[in-house]
């Protein structure tokens, strides 16, 4: 060992700096107490640290675990708990960036939603409902009542040239069903709820019969018949298939009867109207009536109360298996097409024309499922020239015929198509109906 | 059945497993860090840093006079990396260090007395020096075993060292007893 003293004589320059060995360290610490002293403060110092003896107790347990289980798993590493809380606060915050992410996007869904369901309230009534429609049959020979029936199994029964006949929802496998005997006319026809039978109207010399017909074999059933004058239309079967509604004209009475297939001699007086149609449950039916100013009005007939309510006008209501009606409503257009000098409208063209719309039971939500145009400026310029043509000085009001006319609506079994009638010009066809916006 | 080993009797390592490691180095460990670290959670969850490496890479470790050395020096470069991303030159805590439950209160107030007068002189020193002087006194590692954590040649720690105890024995010696 080096002694210092040997510094003593030398200059700072030639200092010699002694270090010591290891073996040194502990005899210089002992041999001056200067530094001892420090160096028993800096122990103090060093005990007088408190240990985090949880933090020890935890970290063992889990050291002592993973030894039990499978020796070292590095993939599963120890946590403090500190850790384990930052951690914890960490996902916190990810998750608040997330909701602040999230929360503009929901607000958009949820005003879309909110526009949504104020549109389908508020908007569809006034007509631009985007609605499909595909062609199924039609005929250029003048006006067609087809009146159809639709049934489960991609089948709609329709009547054409006086027979029945047969065609799938796409127009295809047209197939005659069946053919009167001479001298008769079919007229309406409706299907079974078990799609078994069909019953008809048949027209023979005047003399009408509501008929029933077993498609298995053709079998025939007559069920009533009216008396001379008297004229029969519209059927509606019963969903527990043991009636069947119908209107009986009378000269200048129109009303609506049941009649049990199983007691058909007697018939029941329900209401004072025509095309009657039930409800899914049987418990109702809707019909069509004509109020004091002429108007039509679709009323609802409880069976088991036998009263009747006012629902909505309309005309040839049908309800749907889902509670929705259909019904043909009259819209009409009224346009001045020319004025005097003083102002004075002098032609008014009008126009009324026949459109299908779709309703929930409640009435509250309703579609125009048709839209039909009104007339075209070629209508309306050709109006004007005939008027102006014949000189009339006085206001005249101009009724145009409708170039469109829907009637006739059928719903299908899952309640989500509709079937129409269509007349356009001079031709008739039946039309598919995609039905939305009700719900 | 193992023997117990502490740090009078220290025990071959191949006889040592990871717990009793653990159980032997976790308080100096644990009080070296909160010393070196303000915040006593950081303090805590480097102290858990270190023990999940020890674990890790206890079958690497197999010199038995380096397990106390090898335990520093994983201590000292968590320590390090801390540093580097905390990026802050962190004081001593002085409630942390006088806060003793068990002692008495004079001596405790004593003891606060001297800690902060060590610990200004402690700050007086560069970073390398304290780390030289702290690994020594609160890991009681020998110079070569600091050469070896800190990655030094032995020389330069033990001149480091020895610089240090002078500086600060010089500044506690101005300050008065």
């Amino acid at each position: 060992m080096m002694d210092k003293d040997k510094n003593k004589d030398l200059g700072k320059k030639n200092k010699v700096i002694f270090i010591p060995q290891e073996d040194d360290e502990l005899e210089l610490e002992n041999n001056d107490t200067e530094i001892a002293e420090l160096l028993a403060a800096m122990r103090q110092m060093r005990r007088s640290i408190p240990v985090n003896y949880q933090l020890k107790a935890d970290l063992r347990k889990q050291f002592v675990e993973m030894n039990q289980s499978n020796g070292k798993n590095s993939e599963n590493p120890i946590t403090s708990p500190r850790l384990a809380e930052v951690g914890r606060k960490e996902r916190k915050v990810q998750m608040f960036q997330w909701l602040l992410l999230l929360v503009p996007f929901l607000a958009v869904i949820g005003a879309m939603f909110f526009f949504m369901s104020n549109l389908n309230i508020d908007k569809i009534n006034n007509g631009g409902f985007h609605r499909e429609e595909r062609e199924i049959l039609s005929s250029e020979w003048g006006f067609q009542n087809y009146s159809h029936s639709i049934g489960q199994n991609n089948v709609i029964y329709y009547i054409n040239g006086g027979s029945l006949w047969k065609v799938d929802y796409h127009g295809q496998k047209k197939q005659k069903v069946f053919t009167p005997d001479a001298g008769e006319v079919l007229h309406w026809v409706t299907l079974a709820p078990k799609e078994d039978k069909l019953a008809l109207i048949v027209e023979e010399y005047a003399n009408y019969k509501l008929v029933t017909i077993t498609l298995a074999d053709k079998a025939q059933e007559v069920v009533y018949e009216a008396e001379d004058g008297q004229v029969l239309q519209q059927l509606s079967w019963a969903p527990n298939g043991a009636e069947i509604a119908f209107t009986k004209v009378t000269q200048d009475k129109s009303e609506i009867y049941l009649v049990e297939l199983d007691n058909s001699s007697e018939i029941k007086k329900i209401a004072a109207g025509i095309s009657p149609t039930w409800s899914p449950h049987g418990r109702q039916i809707a019909f069509q009536k004509i109020n004091e100013n002429g108007e039509n009005e679709i009323w609802l007939y409880c069976k088991e109360s036998e009263k009747q309510n006012f629902w909505g006008l309309g005309s040839q209501p049908h309800w749907s298996s889902n509670d929705q009606l259909a019904f043909i409503q009259e819209r009409r257009w009224e346009k001045v097409l020319s004025y005097s000098s003083h102002g004075q409208p002098m032609l008014i063209s009008e126009q009324t024309v026949q459109e299908v719309w779709a309703a929930d039971l409640s009435g509250k939500i309703k579609v125009n499922l048709t839209n039909v145009p009104g007339p075209t400026p070629e209508e309306e310029a050709m109006q004007l020239r005939e008027w102006e043509r014949l000189g009339a000085n006085e206001p005249v009001v101009w009724p145009l015929a409708s170039s469109v006319a829907d009637t006739h609506p059928r719903w299908t079994p899952d309640g989500k198509y509709l079937v129409i009638q269509r007349q356009q010009g001079n031709g008739s066809s039946l039309l598919w109906l995609k039905v939305g916006g009700l719900k | 059945m193992l023997k117990k080993a502490n740090e009078e009797n220290p025990v071959e390592i191949d006889e040592l497993t990871f717990v009793e490691v653990y159980d032997l180095y976790f308080d100096q460990i644990n009080r070296y860090l909160r010393y070196r670290v303000s915040n006593t959670w950081d303090a805590d969850d480097l102290t858990a840093q270190v023990f999940t490496k020890a674990f890790e890479h206890f079958d690497q470790c197999e010199q038995k006079d380096r397990i106390r050395a090898w335990i520093f020096q994983i201590a000292h470069n968590t320590y390090v990396d801390y540093l580097r991303k905390r990026k802050e030159h962190l004081p001593l805590d002085e409630q942390l260090i006088s806060a003793n439950p068990d002692s008495h209160p004079e001596a405790t107030a004593l003891a606060g007395e001297e800690v902060a007068k060590l610990k200004a002189c402690m700050e007086q020193l560069s970073q390398d020096q304290r780390d030289v002087v702290l690994l020594k006194y609160f890991g009681d590692l020998k110079y070569n075993q600091i050469a070896d954590v800190l990655g030094k040649k032995n020389n330069t720690v033990k001149t480091l060292g020895f610089r240090a105890i002078k500086k600060i024995r010089s500044i506690w010696d101005e300050n008065g007893r």
